[in-house]
């Protein structure tokens, strides 16, 4: 270390343990404490829908594809039912999907990754042709031809969504573990006897954990919008439970009408992968980790 | 040059300040030093002293984005630096003023050619420059700096150079227009001894021939003894001392200057123990209102004056120091005399109290003790491979609990060479090949080589981490390649690793204590509170308190944290301790607190060390019996005083010569052979003997046959002609070679 | 080099052989095996078996994977269920128009994602360098599908100067009627992937500016928009051509929901309508089809990254 590192890292020893620094670091953010308090809001609105909301969300009270009122605050859909409830419903499946296809991706993809990464050899190879092929067909078609096979429903979507998020994770741990696997500390717990699966678990994964936290976020916002996307295609979350995506899908036909329609589910989409991506960019910076998400952050 | 200054850079009150999460750190503090035409200024400093950024900030090249302030000013030749417009700026560096960076792997841009990044230097300060042109003065630039088959590589990219050969593209860069000041930021820190030896004298040739002002920046008080006129030491931000070089070392007037001469590990007599600085370098956060060194300082340490007032640089002698008593600086080590004893006895006792000794008893040398081993095995192999060995196996050089902790019989490691598509084994890098060594219990031996020489290699396989491709190894009694997982386990527990970056061989997810904890619960059979109370007990061992067993490694400095892992490796009461490079990541000053430890250590416990280094001040220090290693085999072995005092092979020679003493005087005389070339792949080592591509000596007896590492004089060498080499005559008389062209 | 390609080449091969192989097995996971599909539920046993001979069902399953890739290798991908036509036609009926699409978008994406990017990473506190950090922002935030709604909603509904639905207009027989039919989805695909690029590319630009060499450029004295161009933005391109070899691989399969929104007839919406009307040889071709380019581009991104990065070119 040269004194021009100075200008790097911090001179004096940061206090307390590394996770509390990184979230002192990440609390520094006003951007990523602007997304973390979005994503609040989006999770207590998607638990207290059932209070939160005005209406019924599938009730169908009023006339139809009313503009927005007092009564109605974003006006009625084409049954007479209230948009603004449906929209905070809504929330539900994006969240449920986003994160349980998040977290299907990690639970499979991090092992993957890092007994490649770790283990090397065949292990590796095998893993990253599998994830070759995985990543050869476009997220929203994967997702698409999985459906085709298993058929709709949430649980459907999630597995979905997550199989294709599997590379990615795996890409990622599988990178993060290699950068790590010989460097000293991992060298030493070899050294004291350790086996390999008390290296990998103990001393490799707590340190690649903040680059996999990041990409958490990432295909979490990824998912929101490939479960509207295939909602919009009529794939997605089954109808008549509200889903920001069906009721794009929904818009379509009455763009002439109610061009408001449209508007605001696609903001609340828009709002939810912006908060996402405001906390992905302050976990990222606080952990101190590369560039994350890359180009498959989806085209749909 | 400037009229009112006289110098060719001038830099003036000079404070650099960053921010940081922690506060703002004041990097550079009213620095002030001159150099002149034709002179060369060495400014000295640890990590962190602030002499890179001085630098950086003088020529408007700190980048990062948290710079604070930089005031003050840079002169060149009477134009302030720093006053200079951005566009103005860039057009004065690189002609009147250029820099050599530190890390030569990283300074060239990797996709374009090193050719091309020379000519650039010199067409963006020339427009009329034909590419021609430029192309043939890049040449014989290239040639200038010694680059072998100049026109040639011209066109290679900075992957295919090595990295002294990076560096001395670098310097080419930097000389390419004739500029007045060149300033060298740790320029030979990432090379190896030899080629160190190389650089400076690039450098050296590059400041005569282009009569420039050379600033010298570095860590390395040897490298400054040898090349600087004058110099400059910085603590904490400031200059302490400045004056010529022959009167800072022969009576330093600061009392940094004079313990961080005395914490030295010297290459030519084994002190008995080293007198460290105390404590740990300032946090330059807290602006202090004193002496920033008052609180590790034996002068001022409780005088008020020097934690209250700041000391402002007074003319002393010929020089200048920034201490209130600057006659009270302990003169340096090497001066006899009543002095110095003082200065180690006042370290030593801020150190905790240990008393200045011995190791062990038999360490000087003993003739006797490279002979046969008792059973009769130490012999050279019969089918001619070297037995190298160096490990003394006379029984009384033994400690009274005996036995051998380490017995490794022709030791090889293969790795594969795979090329073309199926990735097919082409051919094998030869890491270690056949090499022998013993330590007994209590014993030190220092394995010393460049970097690729193959002895970290070696270390990694007594513990199998890598696994060996042949040879015998037992450790600590066990069959070290038969074992099976479990053997295995109980071996490792036996045999510990220290290893060189502090910074990264603790688990910085894990508090220190866990960290040091993990052998005992790998280990098994000891409950939390057990492991806790063995923690303790390692904490105080090592000088660590123990109410700090709950924090991270991050808040730690270097020096503490090797301390941690020492701690780590001795938990399970390890008969062998590996030590890779432990001090070579930390200051000076540091590095003595660690060595001293270690030596402590070894007393109390008995272990056995096997340390490797590429320091061989370092390794004169601990060892008992040294071994040198060049390109996976051992060329010289023996006690300490045979290696050091009377080196037969001309690689250990060439090692000692280039290894820059830190005393200026009669270095005028002193004679230098510095090695030729860089070391060849071990993957297509030479033919005969692997040193001859670079020996001095060689004849083509040394091309056909390989020399047989036998003994030679007490000790243990492996050249054609080490009965015939003997002493300062054939050293003296060995002809001084320059690059080999190949 | 030529180690690295060919290496690379094998393990194209060796994927797309999976990949033909996951294709081809994909129909076996569907509920149902092809010939009930086709026949639908209530069909006698005897047409049901004539359709499983037709299509050679009773054969073994080494077998039938064998004739299906060696005539999916000729370019033959049988014939639709539903359609009269073989699913080889409808495949090229579709990919020129989604090639014109991708290749609109791709034109777009860099057009915007280049400076959008140098400018964020170069010039991040000038008004220039706020403003493109907005619209990445935005363009990050904002789904393509979305956006096409609001295009539409704005240009086709409330303008009407532009169609809502995208007809296929060959770019060489009617450039400007082309430019009309694609401008809308290719911007709404192209501002989020030119926001991706942007980010990448600023964030690659950003780490390079402090490496060591830049330093060393700065130095030398090279004036600072030389240091960007000859030394910055060469080394921060590398990895971007990765990036945009899976962005315009995307683009070839990944437009589904913009080709329905857009009702254009490509691919997507093709691969989309034929799972609705499980039209199962049809999705099995289009799919081989997606993934066999994609895999084509990425395996010429890499040939060419290996070009551009002499320590791979030279090693």
């Amino acid at each position: 270390m040269t004194d021009a590192a100075l200008a790097k890292t911090p001179a004096g020893p940061p206090a307390g343990a590394p996770r509390f620094a990184a979230a002192r670091r990440f609390a520094r953010s006003r951007s990523a404490l602007v997304g973390a308090a979005g994503l609040l809001l989006l999770v207590l609105l998607a638990l207290l829908a059932p209070w939160a909301a005005p209406f019924d969300p599938n009730e169908q009270g009023a006339d139809n594809l009313l503009g927005p009122s007092a009564t109605h605050l974003l006006g009625t859909d084409e049954l007479g039912r209230d948009i603004a409830s449906r929209v905070i419903h809504g929330t539900r499946a994006s969240l449920l999907v986003g994160f349980g296809a998040a977290a299907l991706g990690a639970l499979v993809g991090v092992p993957l990754g890092l007994v490649a990464g770790y283990v090397g050899r065949w292990a590796d190879a095998v893993a990253m042709r599998l994830t070759d092929l995985l990543l050869a067909v476009p997220g929203i078609l994967l997702a698409l031809v999985i459906i085709a096979v298993l058929g709709p429903g949430r649980l459907n979507l999630v597995l979905a969504i997550g199989i294709g998020a599997v590379p990615e994770f795996a890409r990622l741990t599988r990178a993060a573990t290699l950068s790590i696997r010989e460097r000293d500390f991992v060298v030493a717990s070899r050294g004291m006897g350790a086996p390999a699966a008390d290296t990998m678990v103990r001393t490799v994964l707590p340190n690649v954990l903040g680059p996999i936290l990041v990409q958490l976020v990432v295909t979490a916002s990824l998912a929101v919008v490939v479960e509207s996307g295939l909602s919009l295609l009529g794939l997605g979350t089954p109808p008549p439970a509200p889903s920001w995506g069906g009721m794009l899908q929904e818009a379509r036909s009455y763009l002439h009408q109610s061009p408001w329609y449209g508007v605001f589910p696609g903001l609340c989409l828009a709002f939810t992968v912006f908060c996402l991506d405001r906390v992905g960019r302050g976990l990222q910076r606080a952990f101190g980790t590369a560039v994350a998400g890359g180009a498959r952050e989806g085209t749909i | 040059m400037a009229p009112d200054t006289g110098s060719a850079l001038s830099i003036r009150d000079l404070t650099v300040e960053f921010d940081t999460p922690a506060g703002v750190v004041r990097a550079a503090d009213g620095v002030s030093y001159d150099v002149a035409a034709g002179e060369t200024l060495g400014v000295v400093g640890e990590t962190g002293s602030g002499k890179s950024v001085t630098a950086l900030a003088a020529l408007g090249l700190l980048s990062a984005g948290n710079v604070r302030r930089v005031t003050g000013q840079a002169l060149l030749g009477g134009t302030d630096l720093l006053a200079l417009p951005p566009a103005e700026l860039r057009a004065v560096l690189g002609r009147d003023v250029a820099m050599i960076f530190q890390d030569p792997g990283t300074a060239l841009n990797p996709v374009q050619r090193v050719g091309d990044q020379i000519a650039e230097a010199l067409r963006v300060h020339d427009r009329a420059l034909t590419a021609p042109a430029a192309r043939a003065r890049t040449v014989e630039l290239l040639d200038e700096v010694g680059v072998p088959n100049p026109a040639g590589r011209y066109d290679a990219y900075p992957h295919q150079f090595s990295g002294g050969m990076c560096q001395r593209a670098v310097i080419a860069m930097a000389m390419a227009n004739r500029p007045r000041v060149l300033i060298a930021d740790e320029p030979t820190t990432a090379l190896d001894v030899s080629v160190q030896a190389q650089i400076l004298d690039v450098l050296r040739r590059a400041a005569r021939e282009t009569g420039a002002a050379t600033v010298l920046i570095t860590h390395d008080l040897g490298v400054v003894a040898e090349t600087a006129d004058r110099l400059c030491v910085m603590y904490g931000g400031r200059v302490v001392e400045s004056g010529t070089v022959y009167d800072v070392f022969a009576r330093p007037r600061h009392p940094y200057t004079a313990a961080l001469l005395a914490s030295l590990p010297r290459l030519d007599v084994r002190a008995d123990r080293l007198t460290p600085i105390p404590g740990r370098p300032p946090d330059l956060i807290e602006a202090v209102p004193g002496c920033p060194f008052a609180p590790r300082c034996p002068v001022g340490h409780d005088r008020a004056r020097c934690a209250q007032e700041r000391p402002e640089p007074v003319v002393t002698g010929a020089g200048l120091s920034a201490c209130h008593y600057p006659d009270e600086a302990g003169p340096p080590p090497r001066a006899a005399g009543p002095g110095r004893d003082a200065a180690a006895a006042a370290a030593g006792a801020a150190d905790g109290g240990a008393g200045v000794q011995g190791m062990t008893p038999s360490r000087h040398g003993e003739p006797e003790k490279s002979g046969p081993r008792p059973d009769g095995s130490r012999a050279p192999d019969p089918d001619g491979r070297s037995a190298a060995g160096s490990g003394a196996a006379a029984p009384r050089g033994a400690p009274p609990d005996g036995g051998v902790a380490l017995d490794v019989r022709d030791a090889r490691k293969l790795f594969p060479v795979r090329t073309g598509v199926f990735a097919r084994t082409s051919g094998y890098v030869h890491a270690v090949d056949g090499v022998s060594m013993r330590i007994p219990a209590g014993r030190t031996l220092g394995l010393v080589g460049e970097s690729g020489c193959g002895k970290s290699t070696l270390a990694r396989m007594l513990l199998r981490l890598v696994q060996p491709s042949g040879g015998e190894l037992t450790v600590a009694g066990h069959d070290l390649v038969r074992a099976n997982r479990g053997e295995l386990r109980r071996i490792r527990q036996r045999v510990q690793m220290v290893y060189q970056d502090p910074f990264a061989s603790l688990n910085p997810r894990l508090s220190v204590g866990d960290n040091v904890a993990e052998p005992l619960r790998l280990a098994g059979g000891f409950s939390r509170p057990q492991r806790r109370t063995r923690v303790l007990d390692l904490f105080d061992r090592v000088g660590l308190r123990p109410e700090h067993t709950d924090r991270y490694p991050a808040e730690f400095s270097g020096g503490q944290r090797q301390r941690v892992a020492i701690a780590r490796a001795l938990a399970l009461r390890p008969r062998l301790l590996l030590l890779d490079e432990p001090v070579s990541a930390l200051d000076v000053s540091v590095q003595a607190q660690v060595l001293n430890l270690l030596a402590d250590l070894q007393h109390e416990s008995g272990m056995a060390y096997l340390f490797v280094s590429h320091d061989l001040s370092v390794v004169r220090q601990v060892a008992d019996e040294v071994a040198v290693m060049y390109l996976g085999r051992i060329v010289e072995a023996g006690p300490a005083e045979r290696i050091y005092g009377n080196p037969r092979h001309p690689y250990t020679r060439a090692l000692l010569d280039s290894v820059p003493a830190p005393d200026p005087a009669g270095r005028g005389t002193r004679r230098r052979a510095p090695l030729g070339g860089d070391v060849p792949s071990p993957a297509d080592p030479p033919s005969g003997c692997r040193f001859r591509t670079r020996c001095p000596f060689a004849e083509e007896r040394c091309a056909a046959e390989e020399p047989v590492l036998r003994d030679v004089d007490g000790g243990l060498t492996a050249c054609h002609f080490a009965e015939t080499l003997r002493g300062a005559a054939a050293r003296a008389a060995g002809p001084v070679r320059d690059e080999v062209h190949s | 080099m030529y180690a690295y390609v060919i290496r690379r080449l094998l393990q194209f091969a060796l994927v797309l052989f999976l990949g033909s192989l996951a294709v081809w097995a994909f129909v076996f996971a569907l509920p149902g095996d092809p010939a009930t599909v086709l026949t639908g539920p209530d069909a006698a046993p005897a047409e049901l078996a004539a359709t499983r001979e037709r299509l050679g069902l009773d054969d073994s399953v080494v077998q039938q994977y064998v004739t299906w890739l060696g005539n999916a290798v000729t370019g033959d991908l049988g014939d639709s269920y539903f359609s009269a036509e073989t699913v080889r036609s409808t495949l090229l009926d579709t990919v020129p128009a989604t090639g014109q699409l991708a290749a609109f978008a791709m034109a777009l994406t860099l057009l915007i994602g280049i400076p959008v990017g140098t400018v964020v990473a170069l010039r991040p506190r000038s008004w220039a360098g706020r403003a493109a950090d907005a619209y990445l922002t935005a363009g990050l935030a904002i789904p393509a599908f979305w956006l096409g709604l609001l295009l539409i909603i704005v240009f086709a509904v409330q303008l009407g100067a532009l169609p809502a639905a995208s007809d296929y207009v060959p770019l060489f027989s009617d450039p400007a009627g082309a430019v009309r039919a694609t401008i809308l989805p290719a911007l709404a695909v192209a501002v989020h992937a030119s926001s991706v690029l942007a980010r990448f590319l600023a964030a690659s630009l950003h780490e390079v500016m402090g490496r060591d060499y830049i330093r060393t450029a700065r130095a030398k004295g090279v004036p600072e928009r030389y240091v960007v161009r000859r030394h910055a933005l060469r080394n921060a391109a590398l990895p971007t051509v990765t990036v945009v070899g899976i962005q315009l691989g995307g683009f070839l399969g990944g437009t589904v929901v913009i080709e329905a929104v857009f009702n254009y007839p490509g691919l997507g919406r093709l691969l989309y309508t034929s799972i609705g009307e499980r039209d199962y040889a049809v999705v099995q071709g289009g799919v081989l089809f997606v993934v066999a380019a994609f895999l084509c581009l990425n395996l010429l991104v890499d040939v060419l990254y290996a070009y551009l990065d002499p320590r791979i070119r030279l090693a």
